[in-house]
């Protein structure tokens, strides 16, 4: 038979289907596949004979049956999905920000800078939504340009940004002071995420390849961030960085990768053990016991911290109350501040919120196939999600207090635009999930 | 006789996910393989197949992947491990439903 797929009424047949189909990349694919069906059923009456080509289509487009139910019932199986827990879990901490913005400007006496806060959430929040509807698939393409222009600005905050308390890791920009050091592991991962995916795969035996490639890669996105995290220094984004970077690995495979990384670490760490502190385990476990033995056991920050959470009580001190014996209210914790204000019920309900929603942002990675939209969800929830475990175990003095491990999205500052913006991205590429044309992923046929 | 097409529509799923128990196939295959083995009885406009491929294909009970035969482009469907585990479930369901069904009926009749 001739090409059917030119005939008039084919291609309106198709149209037809075509229409209600919101997700445009499934178009092509799905009327390959309908052409290659109707295909079939004509040459099939054709060959039984008796009647002419002609309406042989005309059959077999009778056959198919009614275009637009059909392409209704494949537009709901291919429209998007949005992922509700997460966005009413990501709403939740950002009225816990509202909450908390307020109460430190009582208790600061108006010291803080509400409006340039509320700004930061309202850009993060415009942020979100616009990344939300993107094709996050574009951005693989431009993952270097990415990686060089976050390691460019990571470089210019060394010459250029702002010093405070030994650490050069803002940059001001307009009204708002970024720190460039906090935004970089969101940024570099999703980079990161993208270079992996874009890799082409090796062949089988080819050593010199695959030492070259485990070079590189060890260079590109392990040593040089790395080094960029401990000039500045900023040691809790590095280590939110390794551990997204270790996720990542996971997910593509690179186990070669991530055992040496890990070899090498260990390796450091056990130098700086043996040359710094030899009671490493004997400090460990001193911690773990001073939540409930308050003593002088821990540093200036964690005694703080715990006085402060010990005196809140079940219901607070009440909202706005004023603790000047508090260090970093406004950054690393805060979460102390806020159990001190609002009380141990509150506390315990705000760390199951931000728990919860880590939780369901892992859950919401892993049921995507394996790909870079996988990756991203999973890395960027890894890097939120080491945060905030870091911050409530550091503010009940079980893990050490380490600047930068602040509350993410819930701890309003410049940085939420960055954290806001991942998450819209993400939810964004789960959204997609069954709207995108699944040849990429496909594999030969057997 | 024909077969009511609401009565149709709690099984096609199942006849679908059966017909890929043994190989992958794609979905005319599948059409002619149903019609043929009811004897012409399950006849259904074959379209409304692709929407419950697609559909389980976004549930990831089955995988789909484009091969060729005879220089014709073709879509396979192939069941996943979590597809079969679902059919085994679905068959268990049905075979109670239709006994259940039959049963009723014969009591009704005696």
């Amino acid at each position: 038979m001739t090409e059917i797929g030119r005939h008039a009424d084919v291609a309106r047949y198709l149209d037809r289907i075509c229409a209600p189909i919101k997700a445009r990349s499934m178009h092509e694919e799905i009327r390959l596949e309908m052409l290659s069906h109707l295909e079939a059923l004509a040459e099939e009456r054709f060959e039984r004979g008796g009647c002419t080509e002609e309406e042989a289509i005309q059959d077999a487009l009778l056959q198919m049956g009614d275009p637009d139910q059909v392409g209704r019932q494949l537009h709901a199986a291919h429209r998007p999905k949005p992922e509700w827990s997460v966005i009413a879990l990501a709403g939740c901490l950002l009225l816990l920000g509202l909450v908390t913005m307020f109460s430190l400007d009582l208790a600061l006496g108006g010291r803080l800078s509400v409006p340039h806060k509320m700004l930061a959430a309202v850009i993060g929040i415009g942020a979100m939504c616009g990344l939300y509807f993107a094709d996050y698939r574009k951005l693989a393409r431009y993952s270097w340009s990415l990686y060089a222009g976050m390691l460019l600005l990571l470089a210019y905050t060394l010459s250029h940004g702002l010093m405070v308390n030994g650490a050069k890791q803002w940059i001001g920009a307009g009204a708002f002071v970024v720190n460039a050091y906090a935004a970089a592991p969101y940024v570099l991962l999703m980079a990161v995420a993208g270079m992996l995916h874009r890799e082409r795969p090796i062949r089988a035996g080819n050593r010199i390849e695959t030492l070259g490639r485990l070079m590189r890669g060890a260079a590109a996105y392990v040593a040089l961030p790395t080094c960029f995290f401990a000039v500045a220094p900023a040691f809790g984004p590095l280590l939110v960085y390794l551990i997204g970077l270790a996720a990542l690995l996971v997910l593509n495979g690179r186990w070669k990768m991530l055992l040496s990384g890990i070899g090498a670490i260990a390796v450091l760490l056990l130098y700086v053990q043996q040359r710094y502190n030899r009671d490493l385990w004997l400090s460990i476990w001193e911690r773990q016991k001073a939540f409930f033995h308050r003593g002088n056991a821990g540093d200036y920050h964690t005694i703080r911290s715990l006085d402060a959470i010990h005196s809140g009580g079940w219901w607070g001190q009440g909202f706005g109350r004023s603790l000047g014996t508090l260090p970093d209210i406004m950054g690393e914790f805060t979460y102390s501040y806020l159990v001190y204000s609002l009380g141990w019920v509150f506390g315990v309900a705000a760390a199951l919120i931000a728990l919860v929603f880590v939780v369901r942002l892992v859950r919401m990675g892993m049921r995507l196939p394996a790909g870079y939209a996988k990756s991203l969800v999973i890395c960027l929830a890894a890097v939120m999600g080491v945060q905030y475990v870091w911050n409530l175990l550091m503010c009940v003095g079980l893990l050490p207090s380490i600047g930068g491990m602040q509350l993410p999205i819930l701890n309003w500052n410049a940085n939420t635009i960055v954290e806001l913006g991942a998450l819209g991205f993400i939810l964004g590429a789960y959204r997609r999930k069954d709207m995108l044309n699944g040849r990429s992923r496909r594999a030969v046929p057997q | 006789m024909k077969i009511n097409k609401e009565l149709m529509k709690g099984s096609t799923v199942i006849l679908m996910m059966k017909q890929l128990e043994h190989r992958d196939m794609y979905g005319y295959e599948m059409a002619k393989r149903i019609e043929q083995q009811s004897d012409g009885l399950f006849a259904f406009k074959e379209g409304t197949l692709y929407p419950i491929l697609h559909m389980l294909e976004v549930e990831r009970l089955v995988e789909a992947y484009w091969g060729e035969e005879n220089g014709r482009k073709r879509k396979y469907y192939k069941l996943t491990d979590a597809g079969r585990r679902t059919l085994v479930e679905k068959e268990r369901e049905w075979s109670l439903f239709s006994t259940t069904v039959s049963r009723l009926i014969g009591e009704g009749r005696a």
